[in-house]
């Protein structure tokens, strides 16, 4: 049974003290979370960076990362700097076979984003 | 003695036998300071009037008629002790009344109207009758009503005496007022006979007064009985679950007017029938408005419908579990039940909400009806019910002047309840029967658009494909219950190569299967121009940006030559296995999100008796009970066992398939055994 998606926003201090936005998801992503995931991404600032934590993200189908792969797009668009961190190591293949690495980073975990980024 | 004087004398004693006479005909009712006094009633019945010794507290010897009650307070037994002198006194208190009753029989009686709560009642200081059970193990009516008790007369026909009424008021809910207690209007004697048609004649009129309500209520009991049956027929329509709930416990609130259920239940076992009904009919109300209003597929509003149907369950069940020690109860117990009370009173105020929500997300016209009935019924049920609250300490009055709402017509009586149960209860049968009548339309679409999808999905995946000379090819295709978007083609070249293509479209049914058709179409018109992988991908995705609304096309195609030269290029698919490991092809973009998408190709040779395994997320992505991923790991060590298909798919079942699941294999065959080639391809599409 799938699991609401849900999505809250954090700000966080990168290694040089600028500002990142930090979406943080739960649950499972899949074709009902485009509010969660497009929606959320719409009200945060696009002239700084933003993390994508998936750390409690249970499950990804192919039209959950159909919407994470036009986040990106959005987020390339606006020229915005964007990573993200927490996938398992099954996601992690799955985003590096659908392409995901060209517009996004991923990182293991959230220090190692910020630092990064 | 003059004849003035005579003749005076003579009219005296004619007035004197006129007055007997007169006397004689009509039931005397005369009483004298504190004693009532009365002849024979007849088959009358006469008032025991005149005002009545009352002490607060409890002693038995005041049963005695010796006892000297000259120095008791004195109030009336026509009203209650709350509406005299003592407003909200609970516990024990005595009503004394002298009688001196002549000439009557054994058919004599007494009427004891209702009583606030319970009383035992005495004659002489001998016990004549019981209502109800005093403490410690008190039991009394939910609603008052009056009991008729033989008073013994001795052999002249005289009932000489003291009449002695031990009463208990239970201590006052959080709805009652301070004016109940004792009395509520005065006793009668006469013939018992005549008293207990006195007795009943108030509970006739008032049963036949609710005839309406009564007739109303069954009809509702029994649509409640077919919704139920209806439920029963098909368990996924929960819909005609809430309304079979919702309208049994509306014809059960209905059968309350009934005679034997209003005056036949003792007040625990009354209070447990109300909270059953209200909350099942409270809480089913929601599950119904949430259904229609469809704020029921959002997991918020089951959330939060979960959390208030616990909160009111727990506050009526805390509530229930003071009713058994209420004849003790203290302040302690009397704030437990004002709290728990308030707050079931107050969370069918929910019923707003969601009308309010559900209007302003479904802005449709049908809807307004079962708004404004479900509005007004709430409006009127939370303002009775919360009004009341608390009135011994507010004063208000209007829970009783909201009783008197109304319509008469003749004898009966259309209470305002009554009213908007029924126009909630007909609209409520209609947004039901034309909201079932939507759902089924649009099933009855849904299974032709799985229809329409099942038979595109039986032309576009390979039932057969000729032999291609050199290689073994095996496919299986499994479905999961909806129609999905799994694809994959095997096209014989003329040049003895062949161009075979698996791939995965988001999202499912008759769309996903629409996406493959225009996916097989076009690769078959680009096979004529390019065997390339790379160059047909980026055809493939040209030809599918904008068409796929939001969604994608992951894709891996590869082409293989006689003597085993392959090219493979990837478009956002998982990569193919060769003997066993993954191909190091680079991810890209699926098809169908950006126009710039480039693929590249990787290019090996595929030795004889090497084996080439495509598949789809299906497999990786089963899910078992535990919500595990069958993940690349075990796929990984399965084929390093160099399984076949079968052995793949049905590993990939069994774990937990959730999504469509295909696998196609490849073998190259040795020069020698060119003969050998085999192309099976098991596609398992439901028919039905």
């Amino acid at each position: 049974m799938q699991t609401e998606t849900k999505a809250t926003v954090d700000q966080i201090a990168d290694s040089n003290g600028g500002r990142v936005t930090v979406l943080r998801f739960s649950g499972d992503i899949s074709s009902s979370s485009h509010d969660a995931l497009l929606g959320t991404y719409t009200t945060v600032s696009k002239s700084q960076p933003v993390l994508l934590d998936f750390s409690k993200v249970e499950y990804i189908n192919s039209s959950g990362i159909a919407l994470v792969i036009q986040m990106l797009m959005e987020a390339n668009k606006n020229g915005q700097k964007i990573a993200a961190f927490g996938l398992t190591p099954h996601f992690q293949k799955v985003f590096t076979m659908v392409g995901i690495t060209k517009y996004a980073s991923l990182y293991p975990d959230e220090g190692t984003a910020r630092t990064s980024i | 003695m003059d004849r003035g004087s005579s003749r005076r004398d003579r009219h005296l004693v004619l007035r004197a036998i006129l007055l007997l006479l007169v006397c004689s005909l009509l039931p005397r009712v005369l009483a004298y300071g504190d004693t009532f006094r009365t002849h024979d009633p007849g088959t009358g019945s006469v008032e025991i009037s005149g005002p009545w010794q009352f002490h607060t507290s409890d002693d038995m010897v005041w049963a005695k008629p010796s006892y000297d009650d000259s120095g008791w307070e004195q109030i009336r037994g026509n009203d209650t002790w709350g509406a005299q002198t003592h407003p909200g006194h609970t516990g024990f208190a005595w009503y004394r009344k002298h009688i001196d009753i002549t000439g009557a029989d054994k058919s004599l009686a007494v009427m004891i109207p209702a009583v606030d709560d319970t009383y035992e009642l005495y004659w002489n200081g001998e016990k004549i009758g019981a209502y109800g059970k005093l403490p410690p193990h008190a039991s009394w009516w939910a609603f008052g009503h009056s009991a008729v008790y033989s008073l013994p007369v001795d052999a002249s026909g005289n009932a000489r005496g003291v009449l002695a009424i031990r009463v208990w008021k239970a201590p006052l809910a959080s709805t009652d007022t301070a004016k109940l207690g004792g009395l509520n209007a005065v006793p009668e004697v006469g013939d018992k006979a005549v008293l207990s048609m006195r007795a009943m004649a108030p509970r006739y009129e008032r049963e036949r007064r609710q005839l309406p309500g009564i007739l109303m209520a069954a009809a509702i009991f029994v649509a409640g009985l077919i919704a139920l049956l209806l439920y029963l027929r098909d368990r996924t329509q929960r819909l005609y679950l809430w309304l079979a709930i919702y309208l049994l416990a509306d014809g059960l609130t209905g059968f309350r007017r009934l005679d034997a259920i209003a005056y036949g239940l003792h007040f625990v076992w009354e209070q447990l029938y109300i909270q059953f009904i209200n909350a099942s009919q409270d809480i089913s109300l929601w599950l119904l408005l949430l259904t229609l209003f469809g704020l029921n597929r959002e997991a918020r509003w089951r959330r939060w419908t979960g959390i208030l149907a616990v909160l009111y369950l727990s506050s009526q069940a805390i509530d229930c579990s003071t009713f058994f020690p209420w004849q003790d109860a203290g302040p302690g117990l009397q704030w437990i039940d004002a709290i728990t009370t308030a707050i079931y009173s107050l969370t069918p105020f929910f019923i707003f909400v969601i009308v309010g929500f559900g209007l302003a997300r479904r802005r449709q016209m049908t809807l307004w009806p079962i708004a404004i009935a479900a509005f007004l019924y709430g409006a009127y049920n939370i303002t009775f019910n919360t009004a009341g609250q608390g009135r011994r300490f507010t004063g208000w009055t209007l829970t009783d002047r909201m009783g008197t709402w109304g319509i008469h017509v003749g004898a009966y009586s259309f209470s305002a309840p009554f009213l908007l149960d029924l126009l909630l209860f007909t609209v409520l049968l209609f947004t039901v029967a034309r909201h079932q009548f939507l759902e089924r339309r649009r099933q009855s679409q849904i299974e032709l658009e799985v229809k329409s999808a099942r038979e595109v999905q039986h032309v576009l995946i390979p039932q057969e494909t000729p032999a291609i000379p050199g290689f073994s090819i095996a496919s299986i295709y499994r479905p999961a219950a909806e129609v999905g978007g799994d694809f994959f083609q095997v096209m014989p070249q003329p040049d003895g190569s062949a161009l075979i293509m698996v791939g995965d479209v988001s999202g499912k049914g008759l769309k996903a299967a629409m996406t493959v058709s225009l996916i097989v179409g076009a690769l078959r018109t680009l096979a004529d121009y390019t065997l390339r992988p790379a160059e047909i991908l980026q055809g493939l995705n040209r030809r599918l940006i904008g068409r796929i609304d939001g969604g994608f096309v992951t894709c891996v195609v590869l082409h293989i030559t006689a003597n085993g030269e392959t090219m493979v290029a990837n478009a956002g698919h998982l990569a193919p296995f060769r003997e066993g490991k993954e191909l190091p092809v680079m991810g890209a973009l699926p098809l169908g999100i950006s126009v710039h998408s480039s693929y590249e190709e990787l290019t090996f040779r595929l030795h004889e008796d090497e084996t080439l395994t495509l598949y789809t997320d299906g497999i990786v992505e089963a899910r078992n009970s535990r919500g595990e991923l069958f993940g690349f790991e075990r796929l990984t060590e399965l084929l390093a066992t160099r399984p076949d298909v079968g052995t793949i798919v049905g590993a990939a079942e069994a774990f937990g398939q959730q999504d469509d699941i295909t696998a196609v294999s490849v073998t190259r065959h040795p020069l020698g055994e060119r003969k050998a080639a085999t192309v099976s391809l098991t596609a398992q599409i439901a028919t039905a």
